[in-house]
């Protein structure tokens, strides 16, 4: 198990996450979402050990894993930006993985090569991004860690790839009851691969819960009504988001309130249709503190 | 499964593997270069070797031979700082080789979260880089060992040149590398950690160098050259090692000469010094390596230690030069106060030092941030330069009762150097030792005379002049306390108060006597040279002689010997130096006044010279078309060494004046006093400049040979090595040797070298004229602060002397 505890940590005197805390258990995917600078890197690379917290501590199967050895034997990170020595192949990355995890497998590493088609004595510098991206993912799996910490891992991946890669994870922690934490802003994918999902939202963890759970948190209703119908006519119910557009509005409530419901329906729309919200839906209304009108930018 | 210790071991084992790796490029093209120069001259002397052995075994008779192929002309000690430089760069090299990782954050990311802790990946690239280092530092000196061994046999003390040279290069490189990884450690970035490594290397010699230099151009009688300078070189390998120098010497019979000997002091203190050091560097490069925050990689500026240390380099540096800058417009009168220094020096480097913070950290605010400690540090900055400035508010230079002083010791200006050891102050400390009991005195009367004149050059005043001298004293007190002082004397009038005082003491008189007894040999060093053995202090010059010791001058030779001061190579005839002749010369010293003696117009009669003259030991000149050289030289005749060490003076001349009756008297007995001329011609050159000056300017392209009294052929060389006169009595050869220009006499010498300068001599012959011009001037050249003139005076015996017309007296020439 994964366990984030209170992680604040500063830049200088900017404070980048504060008081973070969530756990990871084993065998489960652990998605972390947030805008663009949120510290969903700053957080993993506290827990990779990279950076040291100016408070909390992220322990791994019940060690602290800042320069501790025993821990990150286990624990691969794969950052957002790779790195490769200039003339380094798969192959001898794979020697330069293999001295630093003694559970480095190379018959792994040979099936995972030849599973993405990648030839092991080329060199890497010459690969596309998705391929390096490839490569680097195959070396964190040959390294065979109990906890992997994926940075935008999907990034510069084909579809197929992705897909490729998606089920790899599934079975990976299935097979070595492993804990990752990936962060990516393909919400989309993420909905579908990760069991939890935490939303780092002004240096705090503004949400974490299962993906399950989020989609249950929220009801959105679309309604048609056969009159022009305005914002005033929604002031007595408590939404999250609302949406008009003549005689069609979309509107977002947070928890599934049978009362606020029941207000709708006392508003005599001609019809009520419920969906469930898209993580990415979810992402989007989380963020909606700041609303831009784009309109007017190219006035 | 693995168990975790087997895990663990094999995991740092590949890092430090890799590590070795990584950082092989450099130590491997050190070695090359180390090897080139070590051990190429060896393999080329045992190629000679073997094809004659007859040469080998004229080297073996020898029994000291050089550890590095016996090919330089350099003399016995091989110098060192080539061999530690290349290992100090080596070293910075593979540190930033091995820290490279540091420097991106991509690459960081992956080594501070592999499976490895910081301590392990800092440790192996610190074991990685020794070894490597060491490795460097130990093949090329083992080569070279077992060659020499192989050739000459064994002998210890091969073993501990071995010893020493790799230990020498091997710490060099460690300091380096020690540096360079500090350096890395602390810094976000390349180009970051390079300034670091060099603002770590400098930063402690500016320090120390500019309190040196405050104390220096704003402490009035400060000394300079204190023991904090020298300590503070000890602090960069730069310094501390590149000068340690080692004997390179090899012995093949049993007894080492003493002067072949590695010390303590010289040769392994520093390398001793530096292994601490290193280890030290090493271990706070390791704490902050732990606590290295990661999210300043690829930064410059956000590191507080390396920005810090940098901005202080700037700081400190920019002092230096400053107070360089300001003391120099001081000494130049164009500013007049210390104060207005002070203040500018302090505004302008912390402008200098804003900018460069501002550079450093590119963030106006947080430069901002830090104007307290600015504050503080102006503040500091100031109030040292003020305590400096005013002497300590007056503090510096107030001595003690004169009940409470044990001994003095004053300067003394002599412009002919008859007594060349007065009062040396530049070590206080170790002035007893050096100076015995014989340049000081515990007269009441002359601690006296000290006191009063202590205090008369110290209230000299500037005024916008330039110092004609500076006035030394040394003064002990009862409770053991040095005062050393040397305060820069600004008029002719003081210049000659001091003088006259010190003359007329009976401290100077005991100083005489003291010379003349040639009882000053102080065998504090032996310094060997390529011809010459040379005993004495370092501030305290003994010459060794040949058996007749003393030569007496008169003429032209006595001309030269004014001119130059003490150019003495040339042989005057010899005499010995008797018992009698020493009485007198005391007896005459002390009852002769100093304006009779300095300001005495008329011609000496003579003058008695310790010759430098220097008896050449064997030298043997080889030609091996082999080797790179084609001479070689040895050293170590006892015969030779015998001789020297009997026949040390402490004094370069002593004129002989008709006031000097006892002398004359004498000399007139032994038939030794030259009859006295009569003024013949003047020769004058039509702006001053004296003859040595004259000749310094053009030196490259002259060399003079003129025929002298005797008429033997004699060359000077003028501060040329004295080999010359001894090597080559024939022109030819000496134009084929030097490939100058030669002159005939030496009156065509004078005209030949002030022509080269661009100045016109007059040459007058009008004996009543010239008479008269000779009575005006001085028979000494004094640096006094008038524009007078340099001349010479031709006597009818064909004697020609050096004199100097003071600039009120010019009109004679007229």
């Amino acid at each position: 198990m994964i366990e984030f505890k209170n992680i604040t940590k500063k830049y200088g005197s900017f404070t980048a996450i504060e008081g973070i805390s969530f756990n990871v258990e084993p065998s489960s995917i652990y998605g972390l979402i947030g805008y663009n600078g949120a510290g969903k890197t700053t957080l993993l690379k506290t827990a990779a050990g990279i950076y040291k917290p100016e408070n909390g501590e992220v322990i791994m199967g019940g060690q602290n894993t800042f320069d501790n050895n025993d821990v990150r034997k286990e624990m691969f990170y794969i950052p957002d930006d790779l790195w490769f020595p200039l003339s380094a192949t798969p192959h001898s990355m794979a020697n330069f993985y293999s001295d630093y995890y003694p559970n480095f497998s190379w018959k792994t590493f040979d099936n995972l090569l030849e599973l993405f088609g990648l030839q092991e004595k080329k060199r890497i510098r010459g690969f596309s991004k998705g391929m390096q991206r490839q490569t680097e993912i195959i070396l964190a799996l040959a390294s065979k860690p109990k906890y992997l910490l994926l940075d935008e891992t999907f990034d510069g991946l084909d579809p197929h790839k992705r897909d490729i890669t998606k089920k790899l994870f599934v079975e990976y922690i299935a097979e070595q009851e492993a804990s990752i934490v990936i962060s990516s802003h393909n919400l989309a994918e993420l909905s579908n691969l990760c069991d939890h999902a935490g939303l780092i939202n002004g240096k705090h963890l503004a949400m974490d819960c299962s993906v399950y759970d989020i989609s249950q948190n929220y009801g959105k209703f679309r309604l048609i009504f056969d009159r022009d119908v305005s914002a005033e006519d929604f002031s007595g119910i408590k939404y999250k988001s609302l949406d008009l557009d003549g005689k069609i509005v979309t509107i977002v409530f947070e928890g599934n309130s049978i009362e606020e419901k029941q207000k709708l329906n006392a508003l005599r729309p001609i019809a009520v249709d419920e969906y469930k919200l898209t993580l990415e839906e979810v992402f989007l209304n989380e963020m909606e503190d700041k609303k831009y009108d784009i309109t007017k930018i190219f006035e | 499964m693995t168990s975790q210790r087997f895990s663990n071991d094999r995991v740092n084992l590949r890092d430090f593997l890799r590590s070795l790796l990584e950082a092989c490029k450099a130590p491997i093209v050190t070695l090359f270069f180390i090897s080139f120069f070590v051990i190429g001259p060896v393999v080329k002397l045992a190629k000679a070797l073997k094809q004659n052995l007859q040469y080998m075994e004229l080297l073996k008779k020898h029994e000291i031979i050089s550890y590095f192929g016996g090919i330089t002309s350099e003399g016995e000690y091989y110098d060192a700082a080539p061999l530690s430089f290349l290992m100090i760069l080596c070293g910075i090299v593979v540190a930033f080789s091995l820290f490279t990782f540091a420097f991106k954050k991509n690459s960081v990311n992956v080594y501070f979260s592999a499976g490895i802790t910081r301590t392990r990946l800092f440790l192996n690239r610190i074991a990685a880089g020794s070894i490597e280092l060491f490795t460097v530092a130990v093949i090329p000196f083992l080569i070279v060992f077992l060659m020499n061994v192989s050739m000459f046999g064994f002998h210890s003390h091969q073993l501990k040149l071995f010893v020493y040279y790799s230990l020498l290069a091997f710490i060099s490189g460690v300091s380096g590398f020690a540096i360079g990884t500090f350096a890395a450690t602390v810094s976000g970035s390349r180009i970051e950690a390079l300034i670091t490594s060099g603002s770590a290397s400098v930063i402690t010699l500016a320090f120390a160098g500019l309190l040196n230099g405050i104390k220096i151009a704003f402490l009035p009688g400060y000394i300079g050259g204190d023991d904090g300078l020298e300590k503070a070189l000890l602090l960069s390998p730069w310094t501390c090692l590149l000068d340690n120098s080692g004997v390179n010497q090899l012995i093949t019979g049993k007894k080492v000469p003493k002067e072949l000997l590695l010390t303590w002091k010289d040769n392994f203190f520093p390398i001793v010094f530096w292994a601490i050091a290193a280890v030290i560097i090493f271990t706070v490069g390791l704490v902050l390596f732990k606590k290295r925050k990661n999210e300043n990689t690829a930064s410059f500026g956000k590191f507080s230690i390396a920005s810090g240390l940098n901005g202080a380099t700037v700081l400190v540096v920019s002092v230096v030069a400053l107070t360089e800058i300001f003391y120099s417009l001081y000494d130049d009168g164009k500013i007049k106060s210390v104060a207005l220094c002070i203040i500018l020096i302090t505004v302008i480097s912390f402008i200098v030092f804003f900018v460069a913070e501002l550079i450093i950290r590119r963030n106006f605010k947080a430069v901002l941030r830090i104007l307290p400690v600015y504050s503080g540090v102006a503040l500091v900055m100031f109030l040292s330069l003020l305590v400096i400035g005013t002497g300590y508010f007056g503090t510096y230079n107030k001595l003690p009762e004169a009940k409470d002083i044990e001994y003095i010791s004053m300067s003394y200006d002599d412009p002919l150097t008859t007594f060349t050891y007065m009062a040396n102050v530049y070590s206080p400390e170790n002035y007893e030792k050096e100076n015995g009991d014989t340049c000081k005195s515990s007269n009441p009367e002359d601690i006296k005379m000290c006191i009063e004149q202590f205090n008369k050059v110290k209230t000299e005043k500037r005024d916008g002049r330039n110092s004609i001298e500076s006035m030394s004293f040394v003064i002990k007190t009862k409770d053991g306390k040095f005062i050393a002082r040397n305060f820069p004397v600004y008029s002719e009038e003081a210049c000659n108060n001091y003088n006259k005082a010190v003359f007329d003491s009976d401290y100077f008189h005991s100083i005489i006597k003291s010379g003349l007894n040639s009882s000053l040999i102080n065998e504090s060093y032996t310094a060997q040279t390529e011809n010459m053995v040379m005993h004495g202090t370092e501030y305290v010059d003994k010459y060794i002689e040949s058996p007749d010791f003393y030569d007496y001058y008169n003429g032209d030779l006595l001309a030269n010997t004014e001119v130059s001061g003490y150019e003495t190579e040339v042989s005057g005839s010899s005499f010995e130096m008797t018992e009698e002749l020493k009485a007198a010369l005391y007896e005459d010293l002390c009852n002769i006044t100093y304006d009779e003696y300095y300001g005495n117009k008329g011609k000496p009669q003579g003058a008695i010279v310790a010759s430098a003259y220097t008896p050449m030991l064997e030298t043997h000149q080889y030609h091996a078309e082999e080797l790179w050289l084609d001479f070689y030289t040895y050293y170590g005749d006892p015969d030779a060494e015998k001789v020297s060490k009997k026949t040390a003076v402490a004094y370069r001349a002593i004129l002989v004046y008709p006031q000097m009756a006892k002398t004359a008297e004498l000399l007139n007995e032994t038939e030794q006093m030259p009859q006295t001329a009569q003024v013949k011609a003047v020769i004058c050159p039509d702006r001053k400049l004296m003859l040595t000056d004259a000749f310094n300017n053009v030196r490259e392209d002259y060399y003079v040979y003129y025929s002298g009294v005797t008429n033997s052929t004699v060359f000077t060389s003028y501060g040329q090595s004295s080999r010359a006169s001894d090597y080559f009595m024939n022109s030819d050869e000496v134009s084929k040797i030097f490939g100058g220009k030669m002159t005939g006499t030496y009156l065509d010498f004078i005209e030949i070298i002030y022509g080269a300068n661009g100045v016109n001599v007059t040459r007058i012959d009008d004996k009543a004229k010239a008479q008269k011009i000779s009575d005006e001037a001085y028979s000494v050249y004094n640096t006094y602060n008038n524009n007078g003139r340099c001349i010479f005076v031709i006597y009818d015996d064909g004697s020609v002397i050096a004199k100097y017309l003071p600039e009120k007296a010019m009109s004679v020439l007229n």
